[in-house]
């Protein structure tokens, strides 16, 4: 049986600081969450000297991203809100491979996460440090999925949640995180206009908005997929990464889940191509990276099926853009026809529902396995960020209508002829 | 020209001792340079980096759009517009 952890309860040393990530100055790791000179987003520095982990050390741990906890930014075990987030199945995907002409191909299925995304992860740790630091109410800025799973973990922790997501947000995921309790603020505009008054709120009420002020120990819980990844590839990077891309913070998180990996020694050296997948209708990284250019710029009115990744303005944008240049790897997107013809691949071939964002990573893989930029011989792992139940919307306007049929076996010859 | 009310939020109310302010401006340029002038450099460090262009998160909004959508530091002011500065919005 697995042992129940209580790992150290002291202020550790594990956690050195909050770092810049535009201009590396350092700062103490308590509650601020941008730098006080020039408000670049800040990230945990860990001290790795006194993280001793091998590949022997993860057996017989829980098997959710608490297997990590050394590598996440808690000091308080008993702090921890835990929904069972995380290590969620990789999938070998033989028939979709076969039918792509690849020779090894995985999906990595965060459908099946607690609340049906990958932010679960994100939102276990980030809830979890929201209590550390005191607060006694948290929030999220949101397109659905974070809002399902911050509401999820704050019902756990019996703590009130509030969350912003724009008005045209799917209905399943705004249904799912009012059903958690969550106070839903519905705003009239853009994930960006979302997003923006809850960072004003943020200023107004003792909140934690756990992409906003909790945001450097928030994306801390999305690198867990680089580390499971890697594990269940006993221990080993796969030579390339689809990752869907709204912010990037999923995309540079996974970099630095790798990147952790590789310090500690736990994989060899990392050789990964890191692959960022957009929706047309919001590419704003896309264009960035094709035109070669080192300005993201914003996209007032995104308009795509994909309303998981219809964030104009990406928070990490430039960073992703960077991680995918120093990976060598790639940015593309696909038309809102190939992210359904994604989705109904995925589903035929592996029976992996997924939302949209997972359709993203199915059609720009296939693209770009026609094109030759992903050699047929190279192994390769696809994010699936997201169940399809929760923007059935999307897919039910595709799929062939119901043939009703008498209760009778001559009727039913008729129509399986 | 217009009398504008600005307001700043995170660490830059810090920075300036108020949350709001009003400034009578024709652009948003302009508009920061009276704040520089009544908060001094440490305010204007904090807006611009070193080649003079908006820091990259720090965010600017007329009226709640982004300038980005509009004139960027060129964008016009008119009387009773609500100016927004917030650094750090983070999302996503």
């Amino acid at each position: 049986m697995p042992q129940k952890e209580e790992w150290a309860l002291k202020q550790d040393m594990r956690i050195k600081a909050l770092r810049c990530r535009e201009c590396g100055k350092e700062f103490p790791p308590i509650k601020i969450y941008a730098c006080q000179y020039c408000f670049g987003p800040l990230e945990v520095v860990y001290d790795f000297d006194s993280i001793k982990l091998d590949r022997e050390s993860f057996q017989n741990r829980p098997k959710t991203v608490w297997r990590y906890h050394e590598l996440l930014p808690i000091n308080d075990s008993t702090k921890i809100v835990n929904l069972g987030a995380g290590y969620t199945i990789l999938h070998k995907c033989e028939r979709l491979a076969e039918v792509l002409g690849l020779k090894k191909l995985y999906v990595k299925d965060d459908t099946v996460n607690p609340t049906n995304s990958f932010k679960d992860r994100p939102a276990t740790v980030a809830v979890s440090k929201a209590l550390e630091l005191g607060f006694k109410a948290v929030g999220c800025a949101s397109t659905g999925n974070l809002a399902a799973a911050t509401a999820a973990h704050a019902a756990k922790a019996g703590i009130p949640c509030y969350v912003f997501i724009p008005s045209d947000t799917e209905i399943n995921k705004t249904l799912q995180a009012a059903t958690y309790g969550a106070k839903i603020i519905a705003v009239k505009g853009t994930y960006d206009d979302a997003n923006r008054l809850a960072a004003q709120a943020s200023d107004e009420y003792d909140l934690a908005l756990v992409n906003i002020n909790i945001r450097p120990y928030y994306v801390e819980g999305s690198k867990t997929l680089a580390f499971e990844t890697c594990e269940q590839l006993e221990w080993k990077a796969p030579e390339n990464i689809i990752i869907p891309m709204g912010s990037g913070a999923l995309l540079c998180a996974t970099w630095r889940g790798l990147k952790q990996f590789e310090c500690l020694g736990l994989i060899d050296e990392l050789k990964t191509k890191v692959i960022g997948a957009q929706p047309q209708g919001c590419s704003p990284i896309v264009s960035a990276f094709r035109s070669n250019s080192d300005d993201v710029v914003p996209i007032e009115k995104p308009e795509t099926i994909t309303k998981s990744l219809a964030i104009g303005d990406p928070g990490d944008g430039l960073y992703a853009l960077k991680t995918i240049r120093e990976s060598e790897g790639f940015a593309e997107s696909a038309t809102d026809e190939e992210i359904i013809a994604g989705i109904k691949l995925l589903a035929k071939t592996e029976g992996i529902f997924s939302e949209p964002a997972g359709g993203v990573t199915i059609a720009i893989l296939k693209k770009l396995v026609e094109s030759g930029e992903i050699p047929r011989d190279e192994e390769v792992v696809c994010f699936v960020t997201g169940s399809g139940f929760k923007s059935s919307q999307a897919t039910l306007e595709n799929v062939s209508k119901l043939v009703e049929v008498e209760p009778t076996i001559e009727e039913l010859r008729k129509i399986l002829k | 020209m217009g009398k504008v009310r600005i307001t700043f939020y995170g660490a830059l109310a810090t920075i300036t001792g108020e949350k709001t302010t009003d400034v009578e401006a024709s652009t948003l340029k302009e508009a920061i340079n009276v704040l520089t002038t009544k908060y001094g450099e440490h305010f204007k460090n904090r807006i611009y980096d070193e080649k003079e262009k908006l820091r990259r998160f720090v965010n600017i909004y007329v009226n709640g759009k982004d300038i980005r959508f509009l004139n960027h530091l060129d964008t016009e002011l008119n009387d009773e517009d609500k100016v927004s500065i917030i650094p750090a919005v983070g999302g996503g």
